[in-house]
């Protein structure tokens, strides 16, 4: 069913040069690499497909994917959350055609082909039924060895549900590892749930590009000046002129993950954007912020971060509350679902005002995001000219430059303008590119230090 | 052959009429937003308009009433005039990337009809939009949609107050949606 770790597999020694910040152009073109990715990264890997809420009673469903392989993630009797690959065992029909609702069995829509759903009479993703199992089989057809396929393994993190195609992948709470201290700011702020209606777009783009602006605070006064010149016409906010530096810092952790984070400039305080209508505030965080439990649990310095945002590796983006995977369709073609998470304990106003305004910026239509759609489809149109696929990209800003403050836990940079993220990033991709299992995998990784 | 109904040729003739001014409105409107003067096109809606673009997913026959997110839930647009207005400030911010270069766009609006008459001043109007665009050298989106759109008669003019637009995608293919409907 899954295919064998390849012997040899394309060369990617050389492509990533974490010191000097070079990154091949070849790693976003290359058939090979991407096949590559597949097994390596995407089969391998915990990828998130979904949040609980999504599927709160017995036989909810929604279909996801794990890159390009449609995932139906749903609720059994027992509670439990399952994967089970959205293709039909007799002539591979997708046995599900429908984003998401509640089942009792999938029929496919070829033979009737039936899979149990909810786990009742045989375990969740059993062929339950196919139409003239006696009379056209002989009476030897074996219905338990033709279920549907699962997701080896899905795993929960707070309501947040993985999937990993690999048996042996570490437990998700070991692979999320320091990220979690990020994840529980994101989690710890309200009772959340996922909003109605994930946005599904799909881009003429490679999924790094996505992954790697994740880390990029510098494009933000670039690429997203236009927003904030009009976000600033409606909350009388200033734009920050480009280039200018903001305090903040970078957490790198293991297996690639990453995270920036900006905080309250000395002389604004730690309540700058309660007392000053700092410019991304919004109702959501308006809300916490007056909740002295909330308060309290953060404690001063997460109090002090007004926005921050991370990458769970390989394609999870989470800013604030807002929650996007990055699938793979093949090197040019990237499919995101993105859902925001908001508090159902707010008053009603305050969940509608905060959904408001996470899905103003952020979406195809987004004030911030039409841009970011746009970068990353430019990126992947330029990096396939032929003529220059020898000329590596430049990730050098705050190369060798920066010390990790490793007192900290989790480890972390002072600065926020800097391409640390990105390269570790990349570092992760070249390390499970290069290893042929979990084993290799996980021996590489190490608490960041030192100078990066 | 039945005698010509005097009282119901005058009906009809007033309803076609009524239609006719409406969709003139609306292919005013659509001609402002593919010549790209937008402060024009602000003027046909009214201070008070709610402009919704709702999501869109598959769902089966039976759950098709669950299919678009409703009002309040999230959406591609959902603005208020002042909030559609920011965002003709950030076309014309000189950053604004996505649109600079500025797509080419061609609206084609049809199957106009009144469906609800609130008063001879209020009326709840449907079309059909079907928005070509083509970028850059060779990018083209072709979107369609149903629209719903509150019309109220303000100072001799027929506006807009409410714009509802059920997009015919799911899957949005693009490299954004910086396009108004």
């Amino acid at each position: 069913m899954i295919a064998p770790p390849r012997e040899a597999g394309p060369n990617i020694e050389n492509a990533v040069d974490v010191h000097r910040g070079l990154v091949s152009r070849r790693i976003f073109t290359d058939r090979e690499i991407y096949d590559q990715e597949q097994e390596r990264i995407f089969r391998r890997c915990w990828i998130f497909m979904g949040h609980e809420t999504e599927i709160p009673k017995t036989g909810d469903y929604i279909t996801t994917r794990i890159a390009d392989t449609s995932v139906i993630m749903c609720r059994t009797l027992s509670g439990e959350v399952k994967g089970l690959v959205n293709s039909c065992r007799h002539r591979g029909n997708t046995v599900c055609r429908t984003d998401a609702g509640n089942l009792k069995t999938f029929t496919c829509s070829y033979h009737g082909w039936a899979y149990d759903l909810q786990g009742k009479r045989v375990a969740s993703g059993g062929l339950i039924n196919v139409p003239g199992a006696n009379a056209f089989y002989n009476g030897k057809f074996n219905l338990e060895d033709w279920g549907l396929v699962p997701v080896p393994r899905v795993e929960s993190y707070r309501g947040l549900v993985f999937g990993s195609f690999d048996p042996e992948a570490p437990p998700l709470e070991t692979y999320l590892g320091d990220i979690r201290w990020a994840l529980d700011m994101t989690l710890d702020r309200g009772d959340l749930v996922a909003a109605p209606g994930p946005l599904r777009w799909r881009q003429k783009t490679n999924w790094k590009f996505a992954a790697d602006n994740c880390g990029d605070m510098a494009h933000v006064q670039v690429t997203h000046r236009s927003a904030f010149i009009s976000m600033s016409k409606l909350n009388g906010t200033k734009v920050a002129p480009v280039g200018t530096a903001q305090p903040g810092f970078t957490l790198l952790t293991e297996y690639g993950h990453m995270g920036n984070f900006q905080t309250a400039s000395v002389e604004d305080g730690p309540n700058a954007d309660r007392s000053k209508g700092f410019k991304y505030a919004n109702a959501g965080a308006e809300y916490w912020r007056n909740r002295p439990e909330i308060v309290a649990a953060q404690g001063a310095f997460k109090n002090s971060v007004l926005r921050f945002n991370m990458h769970i590796f390989p394609n999870l983006f989470i800013i604030d509350r807002v929650l996007m995977v990055r699938n793979p369709l093949g090197p040019s073609d990237t499919e995101q679902r993105i859902f925001g998470l908001y508090d159902r304990s707010a008053p009603e106003e305050v969940q509608r005002q905060e959904l408001r305004s996470m899905y103003r910026k952020f979406g195809p239509a987004g004030l911030l995001e039409q841009e970011d759609g746009e970068n990353f489809v430019e990126s992947t149109r330029g990096v396939n000219f032929e003529t220059i696929a020898d000329k590596d990209l430049n990730y050098e800003m705050g190369a060798g430059a920066e010390v990790v403050d490793d007192g900290q836990s989790p480890p972390r940079i002072p600065t926020m303008f800097n391409e640390h993220g990105q390269r570790w990033f990349y570092q992760a991709w070249a390390q499970a590119m290069e290893s042929p299992s979990w084993d290799a995998f996980n021996a590489r990784q190490a608490r960041a230090a030192g100078t990066f | 052959m039945p005698a010509l109904d005097v009282a119901a040729g005058d009906a009809l003739q007033q309803r076609l009429q009524l239609q006719l001014v409406l969709a003139d409105v609306l292919v005013t409107e659509a001609a402002a937003l593919d010549s790209r003067e937008f402060r024009n096109w602000l003027a046909f809606f009214t201070a008070d308009l709610l402009y919704w673009v709702p999501i869109r997913s598959t769902r089966s026959a039976s759950d098709r009433d669950k299919e678009f997110t409703k009002y309040g839930e999230p959406a591609f647009y959902d603005e208020t005039f002042r909030e559609l207005e920011a965002r003709i400030v950030k076309l014309e911010s000189g950053w604004s990337w996505s649109e600079d270069p500025p797509s080419r766009t061609r609206r084609f609006v049809s199957n106009v009809r009144v469906i609800e008459t609130h008063s001879d001043r209020d009326v709840t109007v449907e079309s059909n939009l079907l928005l070509y665009r083509s970028r850059l050298d060779a990018d083209t989106d072709i979107w369609t949609a149903r629209r719903v759109d509150r019309m109220r008669l303000e100072d001799d003019r027929w506006k807009i107050a409410r714009r509802s637009v059920f997009l015919d995608t799911t899957v949005l293919v693009a490299s954004n949606l910086g396009v108004f409907f």
